[in-house]
């Protein structure tokens, strides 16, 4: 029992496995919400609820305005991605305190900020106007046969040949 | 001098059982626990159904923590580094959430007659901006270290500069989706569908083109390694 502890909760899993687990619990989060696994659009959402306590609310032509995805009595902090997001913040520091290795780790050079606010800024503008992140149209929109996905995923790759080039030019 | 040797041990032992007592975080994963079980709670009384939505976030987390899986490192990997271990388990899930999909959209569908707004699953309309913002998300992802549940998993890894990353994010999901929206949706994305396989080729001949293909992208990672390490 003790044995079968360690091997759960202390040492990493298998990646086919787990790939596995996050398959199950998309289509089960389908099943139960009817929509399967997002992110972006949760921190739109954050963006959102941000703009309006600074008092800027006009979103005419915005996504959320023309794609919608709140349902009644749903608010920019409270709706089933941000509530998605932040759990998966917390599952993964649960993971880490059982483990025992949380530790903050900190930010060793203003390069690796430059990158990191380059690359978040790209993801964030890519991911809306492609309808979708590496989870809502690649890991979601794939195997819900919309061809989006499958054109997402081949761009990403591209994108990603690009990003490894830059990386091993400036980074290393 | 002995007394002296021996008061230095003994503080040295305290100081060394400390940091053990330190690392020790269980007691924190508890207090964790007991917040997530609330939080789920007060989340159920809510809107019932926002009772499933918490605990399978929280498993989605601790799955991707505990297994280091990052779609990121699936991609980079086989470029830099040679290695396609990550990139074959992101296909067998795929391979897996297709049949799983599949089930469920023919159980809920009425398959001679149906709507697209009816199809359970992320339908999106294709377009030019599909390509130009899997390339920009691309390149994004690379040089951030970490895609978008990369970035929340690393943040509750504790990483300083994932919540960094994820403001730039939540920054370049405004820009797009708030200011420059209209300029995108009337180039690209106005009068767009999506384009469901099934209502292409059928339901059962998608199921199989859609498999077929991703066997052949496994088989193909999988050789591309073998020829990397030779």
């Amino acid at each position: 029992m003790n044995k079968l502890y360690e091997i759960v909760l202390k040492t990493p899993w298998p990646y086919w496995i787990a790939g596995i687990i996050l398959s199950l619990l998309n289509i089960f989060l389908l099943i139960t919400t009817g929509s399967p696994w997002r992110v972006t659009s949760g921190f739109l959402y954050w963006g959102m609820g941000f703009l309006e306590k600074l008092g800027y609310s006009d979103f005419t032509g915005s996504y959320i305005e023309l794609y919608g995805g709140l349902t009644a009595g749903e608010t920019f902090l409270l709706n089933t991605v941000s509530i998605l997001n932040v759990a998966v913040i917390a599952g993964a520091l649960l993971s880490v305190l059982i483990s025992n290795e949380f530790k903050w780790k900190k930010i060793k050079n203003a390069k690796q900020v430059a990158f990191g606010i380059t690359g978040g800024l790209l993801m964030g503008y890519g991911a809306i106007i492609a309808f979708g992140c590496n989870i809502g149209a690649f890991f979601s929109g794939i195997p819900s046969f919309s061809l989006h996905g499958w054109v997402f995923g081949g761009s990403m790759v591209v994108g990603g040949v690009i990003g490894s080039k830059i990386l091993m030019r400036y980074m290393v | 001098m002995t007394s002296e040797r021996i008061e230095a041990l003994k503080r040295r032992r305290k100081e060394e059982r400390e940091v053990i007592k330190s690392t020790n975080q269980s007691p924190h994963a508890w207090i964790l626990l007991v917040i997530i079980l609330m939080v789920s709670m007060a989340l159920f009384l809510n809107q019932s159904f926002y009772m499933w939505i918490f605990p399978i976030g929280i498993l989605l987390g601790f799955t991707l923590e505990r297994s280091r899986f990052c779609f990121t490192a699936s991609i980079r990997n086989p470029l830099t580094i040679g290695t396609t271990k990550l990139l074959q388990a992101v296909i067998l899930a795929l391979m897996v959430s297709t049949v799983f999909f599949f089930i469920l959209q023919v159980q809920t569908l009425d398959v001679g007659n149906f709507q697209l707004s009816e199809v359970p699953g992320n339908l999106r309309p294709l377009g030019w901006n599909t390509v130009i913002g899997g390339v920009l998300f691309g390149v994004g992802m690379i040089i951030a270290g970490g895609c978008a549940s990369g970035t929340l998993v690393r943040v509750g890894e504790g990483f300083t500069l994932q919540i960094v990353v994820l403001v730039a994010f939540i920054a370049g999901a405004i820009l797009a989706g708030v200011f420059h929206y209209p300029f995108w949706y009337d180039l690209f994305i106005e009068g767009r569908e999506a384009i469901y396989l099934p209502e292409i080729f059928g339901f059962i001949p998608a199921l199989l083109l859609q498999l077929a293909v991703l066997g052949i992208l496994y088989v193909a990672a999988r050789s591309f390694a073998k020829r990397k390490k030779i």
